[in-house]
């Protein structure tokens, strides 16, 4: 089991691409739990997440984010597949990165 | 010429990305600012329900209409007989929200510096608003009186100052270690309490005095001493040159796919915050309101259209599988306002194609209204509405003016006709990219 979180500014838009990933992580028996928050509240949700996913407008805070939490992986979606809200795209990139 | 076009607009690029960006960067995460910011944000929820509250205690009848000649007038005349009757009930959520906003800013601004400095956010947001009440000169304890209008909008800016100041004085006091200093076996949750002990005695007893200077040089005390300073900038950023600058600046941070509003936010949510809160006093005191540049009205009288209409440019106009799937996907979002999928789908990120034509849009949308709303054809934004909320139903409600859905209409079909030439060249290079891929 997998715990990815998004972060975009008001977690708005990354809401959107939730539902596209967990379709595509359904599809192929990747056992998730996926959730988008606003980067403000970082705080509250990332503590246990496996990895963290950045929105590519918020991409400039990735320092930050990975200064709050030193030991995760935190990584920026690639522009492409989230303007087409490419879920199958993004969970193929988590699984490589987590490397399952 | 198609070669020396793009080769400045690749000198444009790389000047704007080594200079601009990092500019924007650092401003939109400088810690007071963005402390600013996100306190701002977190009051958002109280000022939507304190605006609403407002609208239904003052429904916005014409001076015009005192007939119910027919059905409409009848609804509006009874509706305002019935919020005369209910007044005191239907206001006390705007009273108790939007009228005192200064302790709620206080309040969010104190804590999210705190939690940015990964110091006690409520007992630094309890210090910054103890201290605030102190210099605010609201509370009579005399006459047994609070004079309301000291904690409402006006003072909003003195608010975020002595908020940050606070946090900072108890910053600096804890960091040099001169606090109170219990024995190891205190737990934690009692000892915490203890460490603002004396920075808190100290900003009590510094801002109470030089508010008691202030208040004997302006009779304003030290918060209207602030309020005298940020007024002409508040004034000088409302002007339409420098918010044609701020569009300016949003449409390039998003074409190099930034978070356009987030950066330039920093600096205009204050400011539009403020000028909001000081129109809906107005609407309520049945004064002309002053402010053009408030609430999220250069979003709506700004590219929100052109995204919309560059999507309908593409239903109609385009035919490479790329726009069309993308507009697809993008179409319902960007009703709500959530660009995203446009932005990165088709992409305007990086691409001239969509820019230019952006700029141009921007601009001939936020002048429009804001000439049309300065000769006072226009109501000005009052009310503050999720960012979700389309544009036309947003410029209504905003302004309980049915004619700016009018001018966000006529705006829509403007934009559609600037962009759709430069959308459908777009469109015939990423065909033949296709054609040329399938082969």
């Amino acid at each position: 089991m997998r715990k990815i979180v998004l972060l975009c500014a008001a977690g708005m838009s990354t809401s959107l691409l939730v539902t596209n990933m967990q379709k595509a992580a359904a599809e192929i028996g990747y056992e998730t739990d996926i959730a988008a928050h606003p980067l403000s509240e970082a705080h509250l949700y990332c503590g246990d997440a496996d990895i963290i996913l950045l929105g590519p407008q918020v991409r400039f805070e990735l320092p930050k984010i990975q200064k709050q939490f030193p030991d995760k992986k935190i990584e920026s979606i690639e522009m492409r597949a989230y303007g087409m809200m490419d879920g199958k795209a993004v969970i193929d990139h988590v699984k490589k990165v987590m490397g399952d | 010429m198609s070669e020396t076009k793009t080769s400045f607009m690749d000198k444009f690029q790389s000047v704007m990305e080594k200079t601009l960006v990092p500019i924007g960067m650092k401003i939109s995460s400088q810690r007071h600012l963005a402390a600013i910011r996100d306190g701002l944000t977190v009051i958002i929820p109280m000022t939507i329900i304190g605006g609403f509250a407002c609208l239904l205690a003052v429904p916005p009848v014409p001076s015009t209409v005192t007939e119910p000649s027919n059905f409409f007038y009848a609804f509006l005349l009874a509706w305002q007989s019935w919020a005369n009757a209910n007044s005191a009930i239907l206001m006390t959520p705007y009273n108790l929200t939007i009228g005192i906003i200064s302790i709620y800013v206080v309040a969010g601004v104190a804590f999210q510096l705190a939690k940015q400095y990964q110091m006690d956010p409520i007992n630094n947001m309890l210090s910054a608003l103890f201290v605030f009440l102190c210099v605010s000169n609201a509370i009579d304890f005399s006459t047994s009186s609070i004079t309301i209008s000291r904690l409402g909008a006006g003072y909003m800016f003195g608010a975020m100052i002595m908020a940050i100041l606070v946090v900072e004085i108890n910053r600096f006091f804890i960091k040099k270690n001169i606090v109170i200093k219990l024995p190891a076996t205190v737990p934690p949750n009692v000892a915490a309490p203890f460490n603002v002990l004396i920075p808190l005695a100290v900003s009590v007893i510094g801002f109470s005095l030089l508010n008691a200077l202030c208040t004997s040089l302006t009779e304003d005390g030290l918060t209207g001493l602030v309020y005298q300073i940020f007024q002409p900038l508040m004034s000088a950023t409302g002007s339409l040159p420098s918010i044609l600058l701020i569009n300016f600046l949003m449409t390039t941070f998003w074409f190099f796919g930034i978070h356009g509003a987030n950066m330039v936010g920093v600096v205009t949510t204050p400011i539009t915050t403020a000028a909001l809160a000081a129109n809906m006093e107005a609407y309520i005191a049945g004064e002309p309101m002053q402010y053009i540049f408030a609430g999220s009205v250069n979003s709506v009288f700004g590219n929100w259209i052109t995204y919309t209409s560059m999507l309908i440019v593409i239903f109609t106009a385009c035919k490479s599988a790329q726009l069309k799937s993308v507009a697809k996907v993008a179409i319902v979002p960007s009703i709500f306002n959530i660009n995203e999928p446009s932005i990165f789908g088709i992409p305007t990120v990086l691409n001239v194609y969509t820019y230019v034509p952006m700029l141009i849009c921007s601009f001939i949308n936020f002048s429009s209204y804001y000439l049309l709303a300065s000769s006072g054809i226009l109501g000005k934004f009052f009310v503050t509405l999720p960012f979700t909320v389309p544009g036309p139903l947003a410029a209504f409600l905003a302004t309980m003016d049915g004619k700016t859905v009018i001018l966000w209409a006529v705006l829509f079909v403007v934009d559609y006709f600037i962009l759709r030439p430069f959308i459908t060249t777009y469109d015939k290079q990423l065909v033949k990219q296709e054609s040329e891929a399938a082969e």
